[in-house]
């Protein structure tokens, strides 16, 4: 019998370090989508009067851009200030036949619609509707677009002078 | 005669005190271990995408990971990568077959071991892995972990339909 014993101690860990090692875990990407509403119009729209005998009204354009996506509704509308100059057309208590004027149209395959009537602005305080849009309305991601016409009647007691009102355009949804 | 006897026998003792009591041994074991390729990868249970304050704002929204990849020393690689099912519910942004311009979009980078996508890569398949790191021979992550971050781009198209929307990413980290 041997007096010392001799230990030979070997740990080995023979692990598979041939193989691919794999593992996977998983995240969730979550967004909310909610109603939005983006609106671009240009700082001025001339009105102008093509002819020298009163019997042609002052008209002129403005073409907005937009996007809208609503859950239940929304609308553009326009708040126009009184015109900064007294003595030529009035927004508020215009004389009867005076009155400024607009209609709105919405192009081909825009969202919304349009005013095609057209109504007075005889208002500084009033919001005048532009374009509505009903539930679920959604534009084309490059923007859609709607046309206001203005119509402002050339009346011989305005002053000869420059004129001009701030409107301001709001377009909402929800 | 008795003197003679005990100088016989004290000198027979001596004769038998073992030589090996003051002598050394010295063994030696052999402890071995193979270090193989590893990894392992911890996600966030949800990554929101949240839209600017402009409106039609981009949504965006990063996912941060930590994971730990060991390759092989020698003719070893591995990669992050990650497949994305389709949003649900329909209505909404798109993975597969939707407009090319509404894409979603990821870029990464990290801190730690590995190369990113550090140019935003369109993800318009919910069968394809799309890379998010790769690692290359003898790759090593820190020992508590490295970290790294998926940047998410999705753009707000007004056609989307109101409500939420989700789409589950599944990330496999491979190591070889």
């Amino acid at each position: 019998m041997k007096k010392y014993l001799l230990v030979l101690l070997a740990i080995a860990l023979f692990t598979t370090a041939a193989f691919a090692q794999q593992k996977t875990g998983t995240t969730t990407i979550s967004l909310t989508v909610g109603p939005e509403a983006w609106i671009s119009v240009p700082s001025s729209t001339p009105l102008l009067n093509a002819g020298s005998d009163f019997t042609v009204d002052y008209v002129g354009t403005t073409a907005i851009a937009y996007k809208v996506r609503t859950t239940t509704s929304g609308s553009i509308t326009f708040k126009a200030a009184e015109f900064d100059v007294t003595g030529g057309p009035k927004i508020a208590s215009p004389v009867a036949g005076d009155e400024l004027k607009y209609t709105s149209v919405v192009g081909g395959t825009s969202v919304g619609t349009g005013v095609t009537t057209a109504a007075n602005v005889t208002s500084t305080s009033t919001d005048y509707p532009v374009v509505t849009f009903g539930a679920n309305a959604s534009s084309k991601k490059a923007g859609d677009g709607t046309t206001v016409n203005w119509t402002l009647p050339n009346d011989p007691q305005y002053k000869t002078g420059a004129y001009s009102s701030i409107v301001t355009f709001t377009i909402s949804a929800t | 005669m008795k003197q003679i006897t005990l100088i016989v026998m004290a000198a027979f003792a001596l004769a038998l005190t073992p030589v090996a009591s003051a002598a050394n041994d010295t063994k030696s074991i052999t402890i071995q271990v193979s270090i193989a390729a590893e990894a392992s990868i911890v996600l966030p249970g949800t990554t929101s995408l949240t839209a600017g304050a402009t409106a039609f704002s981009d949504f965006t929204g990063s996912t941060t990971f930590t994971y730990k990849v060991r390759t092989s020393k020698t003719g070893g690689s591995g990669a992050v990568t990650f497949q994305i099912a389709e949003f649900s519910p329909s209505g909404g942004p798109r993975i597969a077959g939707g407009p090319a311009a509404d894409n979603l979009k990821y870029s990464s980078s990290t801190t730690g071991v590995g190369s990113a996508q550090s140019t935003a890569q369109s993800v318009n398949s919910t069968t394809t892995n799309y890379t998010v790191l790769s690692f290359a021979a003898d790759a090593k992550s820190s020992g508590s972990g490295d970290t790294a971050t998926v940047n998410w781009t999705l753009p707000n198209d007004p056609q989307y339909s109101t409500g939420n929307y989700s789409a589950t990413a599944t990330f496999t980290i491979s190591a070889l």
